[in-house]
């Protein structure tokens, strides 16, 4: 997936999505630039997880679209695994198969859908764990690592189907402290890269240091936006001000 | 809903009426799976060796019945376990039509006990379809637990936490290829204890074959029985052999199991 | 509490006591076997066995409690004194007879082989590599067995079963009792024109009611009875009744 020329590369537009009766998205509208770096914050259950899955649909939405590189996602004559193949994810419990090896964990998706063969595959991944700073660990299993080494597994596995959009889903909350200055490590370099992110975080540091933008949101609706020092510097909505008088 | 719902689901699987798999980490010498194995072995050579010949006569009936009993098993495992995936996967298809068709076929045939179905399919059918013994014999069992492995294979897909799913379909896998290589191997694991239990309850099973005349490991030792009147010889034989059988069995179900858990080895 | 406990187990002792009013028996049969025991529309065991073993009671002034019974395992089940007597169409035969006791024979029969209508055969040598039904434990086993002709002996719950496969024509041929295969060949409205008694053996068996060993008394009184029933013709009328029209 090549970024178009001018347009956004993601475009959310009146976005509704209800589990249930809840309204978990309502109404909400977003666009994102090829090479942009969003980070999205709010309070938890105010919809900002739910965003980013739909983004590659593994929320299905009930109202509006989204779009990516101006395929619509929800286009039922559009194919959503070729789609996917081009975003990236990284979960909050790093969902790494367990009964897969590192290194197979990494090569198992571009030999099986981009047709790679097994060296060419081993190579990118061997090249991938390197910038991730796991080399050595390429042939053990998951369990055997910490967590914060897993979550770089999982940033490394998302990697090697060289997408053109990384979505980070709270990549590190459930990680012990000392762990998570090494996944943010990853995903600064990442960032200087010029890859397109879209990160939920709880990670305010981050959100200063990598952020083009940064996205409030709260009961399911974007309350404000904007660069992070002006945000971060001057909220002007209450709520805002009120989540990061929490955190903070 | 914000959050993945992570490992919680239990790995929780009905028990069977088959066996108890031992524990692989079983290491003591002295374990109910050992006794029970000498315990039979050495009855069943001290009867034959030591007791009245009836024992050793019986015994020697029963070769070319265990080889039946072995080949209906294996038989109908080849085909069972097959049907139960299909099954199990179909029990929880989104497609409407093929989970009801699925579910549909666990309700009737758990519903009927499997000496009538064996009864069905050779004598009653035997009106518009000629099924030979064999096959019938094996079509009645596969049938029969291809329902029950089916509800095994369901919970053990459904106990693999959502999000190797979700990992597998952002990576750009579709439904199917990630059932085959994430969900299935990993299911394998918490599947095969039940699996290997429903087979050997399988093996079991297969003695009510012979009321269609199969000549099995149970209807030798009837016909033994019949003309000699031994009737205790001739059964008691025959629950060792079963015993010894269905207990090598319950082993190598628990050597596998155990192989299959080399990924959760930590450092 | 004390005074209930007492009651009930009187009661008990009272229906365990063997000096109940008239002296009965339980006869067991496989009520699987036309026309000598099988079961009417009244699940009531009937047939010629049956018949026999009531006009034996009556004459030796015993009732009788009919029974169906499988018959694998009717010996084990006498042996262990579940009934009293066996109306089964058991031959007598010298394994039998080490184990247990029969009375003078009640029936004369040979061995014969059913097959599909039109085929018959002029020894049991003639079957060899074919299938051959039968029940399990019944004689017709054993002299195929014993003739050791190479056919391959496939043995069922019960002798219909076999015929039933017999006309379904997965096997070739049934061996039984005459009297049965004459019934199944020939009396049977579903097989009608479907199957015939291809060969009889020479051989005659006798058939008697079978008890555990050590009842004397009770088989003396059973073999009186018998000798006079055949004497007076009875046993002859019985015959005709049950086996007349098959023959």
């Amino acid at each position: 997936m090549t970024a178009e020329s001018n347009g956004p590369m993601i475009s959310i537009t009146n976005v509704w999505k209800y589990f249930g009766q809840f309204p978990a998205l309502q109404d909400v509208s977003l666009d994102i630039a090829p090479g942009e770096r969003v980070v999205i914050i709010g309070p938890s259950g105010s919809g900002k997880s739910t965003l980013l899955r739909s983004i590659n649909r593994l929320e299905e939405i009930d109202g509006g679209s989204i779009t990516v590189n101006g395929q619509d996602i929800n286009d039922k004559s559009n194919d959503i695994n070729m789609l996917r193949r081009g975003m990236g994810m990284v979960f909050q419990q790093f969902n790494l198969f367990p009964h897969k090896t590192v290194l197979e964990n990494l090569t198992l998706a571009p030999r099986k859908l981009l047709d790679l063969s097994r060296t060419d595959a081993e190579n990118r991944a061997l090249l991938l764990l390197k910038k991730v700073g796991i080399s050595d660990k390429a042939n053990i299993y998951p369990a055997m690592l910490s967590g914060g080494q897993q979550q770089r597994v999982a940033i490394a596995r998302a990697l090697a189907m060289q997408p053109a959009i990384m979505l980070f889903d709270e990549p590190t909350s459930a990680l012990d402290p000392e762990m998570v200055n090494e996944v943010l490590d990853v995903m600064i370099n990442l960032a200087e890269d010029g890859m397109t992110m879209v990160c939920v975080t709880h990670e305010m540091g981050f959100a200063r240091t990598v952020a083009d933008r940064v996205i409030f949101m709260d009961h399911g609706q974007i309350i404000e936006s904007g660069p992070p020092d002006v945000l971060f510097g001057s909220p002007r909505h209450p709520r805002l001000r009120q989540f990061l008088n929490q955190i903070l | 809903m914000d959050k993945d719902e992570g490992q919680s689901k239990a790995n929780i699987i009905m028990v069977t009426d088959g066996p108890a798999i031992p524990n692989p980490r079983e290491r003591r010498l002295i374990n109910a799976w050992s006794i029970a194995l000498t315990g039979a072995i050495l009855s069943l050579l001290l009867l034959c060796y030591a007791g009245p010949s009836s024992y050793r006569e019986a015994l020697l009936f029963l070769p070319d019945g265990i080889l039946l009993t072995f080949k209906l098993t294996a038989l109908a495992i080849c085909c069972a376990v097959p049907l139960g995936l299909l099954t199990g996967l179909g029990r929880i298809s989104r497609n409407r039509c093929v989970n009801l068709i699925a579910s549909t076929y666990v309700e009737v045939i758990r519903g009927i006990p499997l000496l009538v179905q064996v009864f069905y399919i050779y004598f009653a059918l035997s009106q518009f379809l000629r099924i030979q013994g064999v096959p019938a014999a094996v079509i009645a069992v596969s049938i029969c637990y291809g329902a029950y492995m089916g509800e095994v294979f369901r919970a053990g897909i459904l106990a693999i936490p959502k999000g190797q799913t979700e990992a597998a379909r952002s990576l750009g896998f579709n439904r199917f290829q990630t059932m085959f290589y994430v969900v299935l191997p990993q299911a394998w694991r918490t599947i095969l204890p039940p699996v290997g239990n429903e087979c050997i309850a399988m093996l079991k099973d297969t003695a009510l074959v012979s009321v269609i005349g199969m000549p099995d490991m149970m209807q030798r030792a009837r016909s033994f029985a019949s003309q000699s009147y031994a009737y205790f010889e001739a059964y008691t034989v025959v629950a060792l052999v079963y015993l010894i059988i269905t207990l090598l069995l319950s082993k190598i179900v628990s050597v596998i199991e155990a192989r299959l858990n080399y990924y959760d080895r930590r450092k | 509490m004390f005074r209930r406990l007492l009651l009930s187990l009187a009661t008990v002792m009272l229906l365990c006591s063997p000096a109940a009013a008239a002296e009965k028996f339980v006869v067991a049969g496989d009520c699987n076997f036309p026309p000598f025991e099988y079961l009417n529309d009244k699940k009531e065991p009937i047939g010629y066995s049956m018949d026999y073993i009531t006009e034996v009671a009556k004459r030796a002034g015993f009732e009788v409690e009919l029974r169906n019974v499988a018959w694998d395992g009717i010996f084990a089940g006498l042996a262990a004194g579940n009934y009293d007597i066996l109306a089964s169409t058991t031959t007598i035969t010298p394994e039998r007879q080490k184990t247990f006791d029969f009375s003078t024979p009640y029936y004369g029969l040979t061995q014969a082989v059913i097959m599909p209508k039109g085929k018959t055969i002029k020894s049991l040598a003639e079957l060899k590599g074919k299938t051959v039904g039968s029940q399990i434990g019944i004689t017709g086993v054993f002299v195929l067995r014993k003739a050791n002709v190479g056919a391959i002996i496939r043995e069922y719950d019960d002798v219909g079963l076999a015929i039933a496969d017999l006309a379904a024509g997965r096997i070739d041929a049934v061996i039984c009792d005459d009297p049965v295969a004459k019934y199944y060949a020939n009396k049977r409205k579903d097989f009608e024109g479907k199957l015939n008694v291809a060969y009889q053996t020479g051989d005659k068996e006798y058939v008697g009611f079978c008890l555990k060993k050590g009842r004397k008394d009770l088989l003396d009184r059973i073999n009186k009875a018998v000798e006079e029933i055949k004497k007076d013709g009875t046993e002859a009328k019985m015959m005709e009744k049950w086996m007349g029209s098959s023959k």
